[in-house]
């Protein structure tokens, strides 16, 4: 597996989810933005992101959305404490390929890893623009009613 | 004027006690003096010639002065009798007009009293004797005498009734008055009708001043309620955020639990992986009553999608996931088939998660017990329930059932206190309502609607 791009503004977690992944001899890049994340995808490949969903800045679905506009093939995980239906749904339409509630177990992390690149090695096409279109608009629609983008 | 015939000789013997009229004046008199006055007019005419008639001539004349003086008296005592009524009418009208329930009082056209019945002297609060001359506006006052003489213009500017309310000046009570006056004919008086309407004022201020005290109590109940939501809304975004973010700190401490625990099992003694365990059994812990708290939150403010539901699959895939489908279950679990309704599936599932999950957690180490999902029917409306017959709870403690955080014996055993008041939440935010049905040893029954 090639490295793992993570991103929270939780240190702790971003220590966790290292800890998790170089236990199984991954490496992880771990960023605390939204915006480094980015900065990162443009760098250079990975084969995974595992993304907090409620951060400063971009949150988890905003990233999702732009770094699968710059790496389609790019499997994401997105983690977050409040798992609303109204989120999964989004989560799904941009095309994330898991949600996480928090807490997980390591072990319960290890597993999700392990379905979602191992459903990324079969040929997978990149979402269509328009539904792409649909999600942002979704997600526009969304932060606009919840503010701050922390939804319920 | 037409006389009755007792009334006729009434008069006439009236008469005879001898009276004398004047220039349309009537004079009461004796009959001798009545006669002195006579000779005394007729000498008072100049002397005539005397006429030298003959008999029969002079019998003629004397004949037509006695039926003459004959109708005079009959006219006379006509004139008496019209006067007798007049008097008695004037005495009617003057006791009407004195001992009348209102005020009667006559103005000029300055205001000052020139007529006044007992009652308007008493509405003054003055001897009527002293108050003729006197002018109104002295006893009204001061702030309503401008009123007052605008009033009194008004009056003597037309023809019409006009209508004022002022407050009377007395030496005990001040009295609120109702004017109402018209002016006569010549203009130069009017009269009025006071009323005291002291006690129907008393009534409209006592009636203001409890409207204003309503009103007031109104408006700030009204802020209460304001501040009540507010606070409510706080206290929600409170509930969330701290759900919320604890989940991180959490995934933190059980993710470091179950990796030390991975990493130094070897180095570990038994002592310090039981230490270890307990860490991780209280981060579920944790996790489960944040999970609760996050629903309880969820339910006051998602949206609700409804869509046909399949209730007794629900049921059943919710009583699978809280392991009473298995064989070695100690609790049967049964559900009525193909009940459905139009309601949110995601909230549903919350509400049988708590009810059979609640059922559940007190059974589970009696042998027989029996958990049931139904339906049946009240007023037209589905009522859903989950009954059991596990040890039930005394009623006397149903109203704290759906109260957060209020515990009964026997309910909610190792939950949250908050599994019940999520289940009211969802079923009043689907404009339905829940209740319960027990007693100790007989089971429990929880009963919803979801209109």
């Amino acid at each position: 597996m090639e490295d793992v791009l993570v991103v929270d503004d939780d240190g702790m977690i971003l220590d966790l989810i290292k800890h998790i992944l170089e236990s199984e001899g991954i490496v992880a890049h771990c960023v605390s933005s939204g915006a480094e994340a980015l900065e990162k995808i443009t760098e250079r490949t990975f084969s995974l992101m595992i993304t907090d969903y409620n951060m400063p800045g971009l949150n988890g679905l905003e990233l999702a959305i732009k770094g699968l506009e710059m790496a389609p093939q790019m499997p994401i995980i997105m983690n977050t404490g409040d798992l609303s239906p109204n989120i999964a749904r989004l989560a799904e339409e941009i095309g994330i390929a898991k949600v996480m509630a928090k807490p997980y177990l390591p072990s319960d992390m290890m597993e999700s890893i392990r379905a979602v690149v191992g459903k990324r090695s079969a040929p997978q096409s990149a979402r269509p623009r328009e539904a792409m279109q649909a999600a942002r608009r979704s997600l526009a629609s969304c932060s606009r009613q919840e503010g701050s983008g922390t939804g319920w | 004027m037409f006389i009755g015939t007792e009334r006729r000789r009434q008069s006439l013997k009236w008469v005879s006690q001898g009276q004398a009229t004047e220039k349309g004046r009537i004079y009461q008199v004796e009959p001798t003096e009545l006669r002195g006055l006579a000779e005394a007019q007729l000498n008072a005419k100049a002397p005539e010639e005397p006429l030298s008639r003959s008999y029969h001539e002079t019998q003629r004349i004397f004949h037509e002065l006695e039926v003459h003086q004959i109708e005079l008296e009959m006219q006379n005592a006509e004139i008496c009798l019209a006067r007798d009524e007049v008097d008695t009418a004037l005495e009617q009208y003057r006791d009407l007009y004195d001992f009348a329930p209102v005020g009667y009082l006559t103005f000029d056209r300055d205001g000052a009293i020139r007529a006044a019945n007992l009652t308007g002297a008493s509405l003054l609060g003055i001897d009527r004797s002293r108050l003729l001359g006197r002018h109104f506006g002295q006893f009204v006052d001061d702030e309503a005498r401008p009123a007052f003489i605008q009033f009194l213009g008004k009056v003597f500017s037309g023809a019409a009734k006009v209508g004022c309310e002022v407050l009377l000046k007395r030496e005990k009570l001040a009295l609120f008055v109702q004017i109402e006056a018209v002016a006569n004919a010549s203009g130069q008086l009017c009269r009025a009708v006071i009323i005291d309407i002291s006690v129907r004022r008393q009534l409209e201020m006592d009636h203001e001043i409890q409207h204003t005290g309503l009103a007031a109590r109104a408006a700030k109940l009204e802020h209460a309620n304001h501040e009540l939501e507010e606070a409510n809304i706080e206290l929600e975004a409170f509930n969330y955020t701290v759900s919320h973010d604890l989940c991180s700190p959490l995934t933190s401490i059980s993710g470091f639990a179950q990796i030390l625990m991975r990493i130094c099992r070897d180095q570990l003694d038994e002592q310090s992986k039981g230490h270890l365990q307990r860490i991780y059994a209280s981060t579920m812990r944790m996790q489960r009553l944040i999970a609760s708290l996050l629903d309880f939150s969820r339910a006051a403010h998602l949206e609700i999608h409804r869509e046909n539901v399949d209730m007794s699959e629900l049921a059943r895939v919710v009583a699978a996931e809280l392991g009473l489908a298995e064989t070695e279950s100690r609790v049967t679990f049964q559900a009525v088939e193909g009940i459905t309704g139009y309601a949110d599936e995601g909230l549903c599932r919350i509400i049988l998660e708590n009810l059979i999950g609640n059922a559940w957690k007190y059974a589970a180490n009696r042998v027989g017990t029996v958990i049931e999902f139904g339906m049946t029917e009240l007023g037209g409306k589905q009522v859903f329930f989950v009954c059991d017959n596990g040890p039930g709870f005394d009623m006397a403690h149903a109203g704290k059932l759906f109260i957060p955080f209020q515990r009964i014996s026997g309910i909610e055993v190792g939950g949250h206190g908050i599994g019940l008041a999520t289940v009211k939440r969802i079923v009043r935010r689907h404009g339905g309502r829940v209740w319960a049905e027990s007693s100790p040893g007989e089971g429990a029954t929880f009963f919803y609607t979801l209109d």
